[in-house]
């Protein structure tokens, strides 16, 4: 499984660079750009009731999370709920902030279980998948282009059929880009558990698609 | 599909499904930052309630001692100590913030929020609502069992007695005189 981190590290490096502007809104390919002590001083903020902190934190984390909700299979007012009620809780629970640098795994742990909740109560609604935001215009203009947009259309079709917590691992790691520790974190298990599971989706996407 | 393949088209689809987050999302997140970030150290429920209501100070700590009282009262049937507290707490919520009317339609909710907890903990207890009359002290906003077999009562006026079963009944009786139109 080490192997599979670093090579997704190296796609990520790749889709940080590709995309620049996502840095701007607080992406979540802006992780990496945040330095530890960074981190450090903003969980320091925060504990100590920094107003200005948690404007920054939301500016940092706010479309993450509301992505996140997206991918989770929330439609889009419903995501943008669920993002604000993420921020509401983490406002509350601020003081179980206590690791440094956990900061992301623990906004992530809160998404979460935000988003959990809001399956249980309503178990009749279904998910609702997210849109490729890069879709072909014309069918045949492009036949590479569209033969990717193809592919990538069966990979979110299998990641949608996968059991919720093999879904939550691959979004996690694969998607919103969070390091092992802290989608275990997120998910609230031991790395260990977490990189089975991660090896247990990918098993099953692997079988899904030719 | 290999592992590497399936790692780099999730990379890439990755990049195709971040869509844009709506406008305003942040801006709106931003303003329910609460005032007092750090909580207060009592870890309580009523705590929570004040601050999204986003009270002033004086106010949050008004409805903080009414709501102290309220539990205690019930849990112990403990009043004659904080009577003077709880009046204090009374003027101040009527008189730090610029409308009385604000802080009562605060305190009812509070209440009810109150009769909630009890009635789910199947406690003996009756919310009768804000009355439409509102300079009728002897109305009742709410009333419960205490375990000596008396009742709190808590008045239009907000305040609070310890009544005998005989005194509700009178007070339910004028009630519904006064509903009747009598």
């Amino acid at each position: 499984m080490d192997k599979i981190e670093a090579k997704n590290a190296r796609s990520k490096e790749h889709a940080a660079g590709s995309a620049h502007h996502k840095d701007e809104q607080g992406g979540p390919d802006s992780k990496g750009r945040n330095s530890e002590s960074q981190t450090d001083s903003l969980v320091r903020r925060l504990r100590a009731g920094d107003r200005a902190a948690a404007a920054e934190l939301v500016d940092l984390y706010y479309w993450q999370i509301y992505l996140y909700m997206r991918r989770l299979g929330h439609d889009r007012q419903l995501s943008e709920d669920l993002t604000q009620e993420c921020f509401l809780n983490a406002w509350y629970h601020i003081g179980q902030l206590k690791h440094d640098r956990a900061l992301r795994g623990w906004l992530y742990r809160i998404a979460g279980n935000v988003s959990r909740l809001y399956w249980r109560k309503h178990k009749g609604n279904k998910a609702v998948s997210i849109e490729l935001v890069d879709a072909p215009q014309a069918v045949g203009s492009n036949a590479g282009r569209f033969e990717r947009y193809e592919q990538l259309e069966q990979l979110q079709n299998a990641i949608d059929r996968l059991p919720a917590k093999l879904k939550e691992a691959v979004i996690l790691h694969y998607m919103q880009h969070l390091t092992i520790a802290e989608a275990a974190q997120a998910a609230g298990i031991r790395p260990g558990t977490f990189k089975s599971r991660l090896a247990r989706a990918l098993r099953t996407l692997r079988k899904q698609l030719p | 599909m290999r592992d590497e393949q399936l790692q780099e088209l999730l990379g890439r689809l990755a990049e195709y499904t971040a869509e844009p987050a709506p406008a305003g999302l942040a801006e709106n997140i931003r303003q329910q930052i609460p005032t007092r970030l750090v909580r207060h150290r009592i870890n309580w429920e009523t705590v929570n309630i004040i601050i999204d209501l986003r009270l002033n100070r004086s106010v949050a700590a008004a409805i903080i001692v009414l709501a102290m009282l309220l539990w205690a009262s019930f849990l112990s049937g403990w009043y004659a100590g904080p009577e003077a507290v709880y009046q204090d707490s009374k003027l101040l919520l009527k008189y730090s913030i610029a409308g009385e009317k604000i802080g009562r339609s605060e305190v009812l909710a509070s209440l009810e929020d109150f009769y909630k907890q009890l009635a789910r903990q199947g406690k003996e207890v009756s919310y009768y609502g804000p009355p439409a009359d509102l300079d009728d002290r002897n109305l009742l906003l709410m009333h419960w069992k205490l375990p000596d077999g008396n009742y709190r009562v808590i008045f239009n006026d907000l305040s609070s007695r310890i009544v005998t079963p005989a005194v509700l009944i009178r007070l339910q009786a004028y009630m519904l005189e006064r509903q009747m139109g009598r």
